[in-house]
């Protein structure tokens, strides 16, 4: 099949007419909405009339009736009213756990866990990872801006992740379907990472740590709150690791080196953040370029060849307005450029040994506006309208050198929602939490999802939280383009997006310092977009063939005490299962199991953090079964010595546990041996 | 292109929709009234008359008070606006905190409904350091918090957990607790 290159360019006219509708609709909601928000804003306005309340005495203060008795402060309870089961990281646990990548984090959330493939990093939860699968179906978003990339949708959460971990206040997993919001992607959840602000940090800090297989860090960070308006935060890291020399025994033999892979594991990386805020206005930008050596022989690359590395390099831009009116609304306009790079280096032997590029490029500018008002006292609205504009997508696939050009797709497409949600008090105990969003596409019927939630507190500590939702994701520039001249693989442009239909139970109990969580999930997938083999060309392809529900429970009990001790238990259990074969998915395990506690050991000198994790067997694409593993760390930090020095010191998998994580079809092996003993010590210095 | 103008549709009813909700919440709300946050506020300019700090501790600070706000709530603004006033010869600064490292220096430290879930880690970090903890969130005294709002018939009314105040070696004028309602730590 001939493909024509530039199949329809940027520059068709069809496409520009299409965009330019976008943009028009876009602005023209930029209009209405500050139109709508701002003259409310007027009537509002403290008239300067108002008598100076701070001379008042108390009794009389105490006489005043005030009109918003339905304190704003009930809605401001994200985690008990939030329609989803949420779970909170903050910046002391990645210091008490030596957190090291956004990877490590969530390792240690209920219900998830993360594999490895020497390359990247790919998260599962409610028993949902497929191999091969760049983190697509889980949305993640660092101060609610996009971080998956419009060519794979990838979630980076690896060291090719945008943020230094060190410079995360917290991270906010948001289970269950998010489409209501955030449109695409949002399939199983949303991760939000919430960045430190310049007052976190005052001054200069700066941090260096040394790891096993010639691993080092360094980084530093200057923030300063110059006046209450006007903060700002600049950081840079720099990461590389010699990485392991590895074995694998499917390539034992001579002609493949004899299965060792030495020298090839190398990882590096390079960031830089910067986030400056003056007034309503913040400005935030980041950059970030990882190159990991591919030691796996994927791809069909010539096993422990050290010119076989992807490089991802990823960056972007993000300026908002936020403003807060009186009489309870505020507004946020925000306008981003995003920029992302794949870059792969696959040394293959045809023969001869040939330099293979595969290269991606994505590009988008976009824009959101976002009004919250509360009304009536007892309804908060939420109204948003979104545009992304993704004008590059390119694919590249080609030899060097003799030159072969495979794949030279050159796409842009366009994005627009609108969402609206109410969150209505229904009585002082009920909460009604409902809304949808519609999403537009260039090359599809649009869609859309609604969620509702109903949010019920029959006793003072206890919440119950009864939730239904819709996402989908829209298939990827990847998923409908790449091929690879028709060699292995060929393109489907006709593919729709997946589905996702979610029921949830969740009941939140607060005892004294505990809270207990409990939780029950079902949801029903349809036109799963994957991966098969073409029973007449015999090439893979994607389509929209799958079929899956999953069900489970999760439990988890999370205690705080007054003298630093906090600990936290969860146990995850979940039934998947592909409704063609009638069998469970691959990479699925069925328990989960997470212990996190950290204590003084002391006071004020010394502290311990200890995780252990328990993954239960998973099935691998040729369906053997990849081991359950215990893994256990543990980290020590010490108090302020000498001025304002922090020493922290881990050992990850302790045990030496040995286990391997279930791979996709680009790798030979099954299942890929992970990480033994190591260690990391770090130091942090702040003047 | 039927579907294209289906979409188009169904964007313009959603702007109708949004145009007549909110034109029409705009018109019923806009009685002038003193705000929630800002009564809260001049209560807090009041709690300074009548609470004495510990001897020798940051918060005894000769000159100024330094309000502190923890988490993100609408009585930003309100805070904002004690700026400079002065009571007992103190003149008021303000303070928005994001973490808990930065509560060195706070006198006085105002922790929001959205920072229940660190709640615990707020007062572990105000510990012996003389800072007045004050909540507006339904549990908050009796968690620890020494002065914490709630409401009754509209009007705003304050608790005070004595425990809470003795420990941090606070005293509190009879003036002040004669309008309180007494709670213990649960």
């Amino acid at each position: 099949m001939f493909l024509p290159v530039n199949q329809g360019g940027i520059m068709n006219f069809d496409r520009l007419h299409d965009r330019a509708r976008g943009v028009f609709v876009f602005f023209a909601g930029v209009v209405f909405f500050c139109f709508t928000a701002l003259p409310a804003t007027a009537g509002t306005m403290p008239a300067g009339t108002t008598k100076d309340l701070t001379e008042w005495s108390l009794e009389d203060l105490m006489e005043i009736e005030v009109d918003t008795v339905y304190g704003a402060a009930k809605r401001e309870q994200k985690v008990t009213e939030a329609p989803s089961s949420v779970s909170i990281i903050t910046a002391a646990d990645i210091r008490q756990y030596g957190y090291r990548t956004l990877a490590d984090i969530l390792k240690s959330v209920r219900g998830f866990y993360v594999t490895y493939d020497r390359n990247y990093h790919y998260v599962g939860t409610r028993g949902f990872s497929r191999p091969g699968d760049y983190n697509s179906r889980v949305l993640l978003l660092v101060d609610g801006h996009r971080i998956n990339n419009n060519i794979y949708d990838t979630a980076a959460i690896g060291t090719e992740f945008i943020l230094d971990v060190d410079l995360i206040d917290r991270v906010e997993v948001v289970r269950g379907p998010g489409s209501s919001i955030y449109g695409s992607n949002a399939f199983f959840g949303v991760i939000n990472v919430i960045t430190k602000k310049a007052r976190a940090v005052k001054g200069m800090e700066v941090s260096a740590e040394a790891g096993s297989f010639d691993a080092y860090k360094g980084r530093a960070t200057f923030g300063k709150q110059f006046r209450d308006d006007f903060g700002v935060l600049l950081s840079g890291s720099y990461y590389r690791s010699k990485g392991q020399n590895l074995y694998f025994k499917e390539y034992d033999a001579p002609a493949t080196n004899n299965g060792r892979s030495d020298n090839a594991d190398a990882d590096r990386y390079g960031s830089v953040f910067a986030n400056v805020q003056f007034r309503d206005l913040t400005f935030q930008g980041g950059y970030v370029s990882r190159t990991k050596g591919i030691s796996t022989g994927a791809w069909n690359a010539i096993l422990g060849d050290d010119g076989t590395d992807t490089t991802d390099a990823q960056g972007y831009a993000d300026l908002r307005y936020r403003k807060a009116f009186d009489g309870d609304h505020d507004l946020m306009l925000r306008f981003f450029y995003d920029y992302y790079r794949y870059d792969g280096s696959y040394m293959i032997n045809y023969p001869p040994v040939t330099l293979s590029r595969d290269v991606a490029i994505g590009k988008l500018w976009g824009g959101e506006v976002l009004y919250n008002r509360k009304v009536f006292e007892r309804h908060k609205l939420t109204a948003g309208l979104e545009y992304q504009d993704n004008f590059v997508q390119t694919q590249r696939n080609y030899d060097e050198s003799p030159y072969a050009s495979y794949l030279s797709e050159q796409r842009g497409s366009y994005v627009l929602g609108a969402h609206f949600q109410d969150e209505f008090t229904i009585l002082d105990n009920l909460i009604l939490n409902a809304g949808a969003r519609y999403d537009h596409y260039k090359d599809f019927r649009g869609r859309i999802n609604p969620r509702a939630g109903l949010i019920y507190n029959p006793l003072d500590g206890t919440t119950l939280k009864f939730l239904y939702g819709e996402a989908f994701r829209a298939p990827n520039t990847y998923e409908l383009y790449y091929n690879d001249g028709n060699i292995a693989q060929q393109a489907n442009p006709d593919l729709d997006p997946e589905t996702i239909r979610t029921y949830e139970i969740v009941l939140e109990q607060y005892i004294r310092n505990f809270r207990f969580t409990v939780s029950g999930f079902y949801y029903d997938m349809k036109n799963l977009i994957t991966q098969v083999t073409d029973p007449v060309s015999g090439l893979l392809v994607f389509r929209n063939a799958g079929d899956v529900t999953g069900k489970g429970f999760e439990l988890e009990l999370e205690g705080k005490w007054a003298n630093e001790v906090t600990g936290r238990v969860s146990y995850s259990f979940t039934e998947t299962e592909d409704k063609e074969t009638g069998t469970s998915l691959t990479n699925s395990p069925k328990h989960l199991v997470k212990l996190n506690t950290s204590f003084p050991l002391i006071r004020d000198k010394l502290s311990t953090g200890i995780e252990v994790q328990y993954t239960g067997p998973r099935k691998t694409l040729n369906g053997s079964d990849a081991g359950g593993f215990l893994v256990a760390n543990l980290t020590f930090n010490s108090g302020k010595l000498f001025n304002d020095m922090v020493v922290s010191a881990s050992v990850y998998n302790l045990f030496d546990q040995k286990y391997s994580d279930p791979v996709s079809k680009d790798i030979m092996q099954n299942a890929i041996e992970q990480d033994g003993r190591t260690f990391r010590l770090k130091f942090t210095y702040r003047f | 292109m039927v579907e294209k103008k289906r979409n188009i549709f169904f964007i313009a009813l959603f702007f109708l929709f949004e145009s007549l909700a909110l034109s029409f919440f705009s018109a019923s709300g806009e009685e002038k009234t003193v705000s929630e946050y800002e009564v809260k506020a001049a209560f807090l300019y009041n709690f300074v008359k009548f609470v004495d700090w510990p001897d020798g501790s940051q918060g005894e600070g000769k000159g100024v008070v330094n309000v502190c706000m923890f988490g993100s709530g609408p009585i930003d603004r309100e805070l904002a606006k004690l700026k400079d006033k002065v009571v007992k010869g103190r003149r008021f600064a303000v303070k928005y905190t994001g973490s808990t490292e930065e509560f060195r220096g706070c006198h006085m430290l105002f922790i929001c409904s959205s920072e229940k879930g660190r709640l615990q880690e707020a007062l572990k970090a105000v510990k012996r350091k003389g800072i007045l903890t004050v909540g507006d969130t339904e549990g908050f005294a009796r968690k620890g918090v020494i002065i914490n709002f709630y409401f009754e018939d509209k009007k705003i009314r304050f608790e005070i957990n004595l425990d809470a105040a003795r420990e941090a070696q606070f005293s509190i004028s009879s003036q002040l607790l004669r309008l309180a309602r007494i709670v213990k730590d649960e």
